[in-house]
């Protein structure tokens, strides 16, 4: 038990603070511009809880024929 | 003030770090008896009670911070939401259950003399009190946590058939449940003996099962998740759909499926065992 024997009790605190960045994914529908192959393109996976939809323009390369308003809003 | 300088004979082995502490404790019928204990212990306290501080004013400060990121940068309409409002719950409760556990530890139940002693003469109704809320907090945000995962495995299986999504809401809840109600038994034990002055040595298998079916029931919860992950890519692949880049798989796998909190008890829940 010399490794860390608080480990154990910082399980709560670590599920705590995961849990908004898990509610993101669980939220994402499907969405078509989500994926994309660009450099900085996992902050667009922040954007589902955090941003605003509309200001979103990057979309991934050749998805354009998608529909553009494909709704992110979370179902519940 | 030099006459009181005494010069001692120490055997030839002798460890200074090592040596042994002398104190008085009540024998509880009137006298005095001399304790012995050593230094190491006194030092062994002191590791185990830096670290526990430094982690629970982290834990504080990080369960603060990330309240207030939600609190700031959720839109206005998500505000309503059950997971948000979960979410934001559970932080909230998870940094006051922290700042309590501070208090624990500059609290007289870590009183250097009492816990070298064992005597807890000096309690008040107060610290037992602050014992006590610790543990209701402790389970609070235990049912918070699962509360929210189920109804973000929910969220996720909106889209699936009925059958499937009944079989893994049926699994998730009752593992979340089993997991929970092992932790408030556990905690009602250990809560039980520590108000009789008794050590918790008798729970501690049920103890260390509560923690390993915690665990375990975050790893059902991280399953979903990660299958969720799993079967976009596929589903993208026959749709010929645009597909999620390497960073985009590494950013959800590593910080959006509860992989590290799965994880990072792994070791102590193997040397539990």
């Amino acid at each position: 038990m010399n490794i860390l024997p608080e480990i154990v009790a910082h399980v709560l605190t670590v599920v705590c603070i995961f849990l908004p960045l898990s509610a993101m994914w669980a939220g994402v529908v499907n969405d078509q511009h989500l994926a994309s192959r660009r450099a900085n393109s996992h902050q667009q996976l922040l954007n589902p809880e955090f941003c605003d939809a509309s200001r979103l323009t990057t979309l991934s390369s050749g998805s354009t024929a998608y529909d553009k308003d494909k709704s992110r809003q979370m179902s519940v | 003030m030099e006459d009181t300088v005494q010069n001692v004979q120490v055997p030839s082995n002798f460890d200074p770090w090592a040596q042994p502490l002398n104190f008085t404790v009540s024998d509880h019928n009137g006298g005095w008896v001399l304790m012995q204990a050593s230094w190491e212990d006194l030092d062994a306290w002191r590791i185990y009670d830096f670290r526990v501080g430094i982690s629970y004013g982290v834990g504080f400060g990080a369960s603060l911070m990330l309240l207030m990121v939600l609190l700031l940068l959720t839109k206005a309409e998500k505000r309503k939401s059950h997971v948000f409002l979960l979410n934001a719950a559970c932080l909230l409760t998870n940094s006051i259950r922290c700042l309590l556990f501070c208090t624990w530890i500059t609290g007289n139940f870590n009183n250097p003399y009492s816990v070298m002693s064992q005597s807890w003469d000096r309690l008040t109704r107060d610290d037992f009190a602050s014992y006590i809320t610790i543990n209701i907090f402790g389970i609070l945000v235990t049912a918070l946590i699962f509360t929210s995962l189920s109804l973000q495995v929910w969220i996720v299986c909106v889209t699936t058939p009925p059958l499937h999504r009944n079989i893994i809401m049926a699994v998730t809840i009752s593992m979340a449940c089993v997991g929970f109600g092992f932790r408030v038994a556990a905690v009602y034990y250990n809560t039980k003996l520590t108000l009789a002055f008794e050590g918790n040595d008798s729970v501690q298998r049920l103890t260390s099962t509560s923690y390993i079916l915690q665990v375990v029931a975050i790893w059902v919860f991280s399953c979903v998740f990660t299958f969720k992950l799993g079967y976009a890519i596929l589903q993208r692949r026959r749709l010929n759909m645009p597909q999620f880049g390497p960073m985009q798989i590494v950013f959800i796998m590593g910080l959006q499926t509860m992989l590290v909190p799965g994880m990072c008890p792994l070791s102590t829940v193997i040397q539990l065992n």
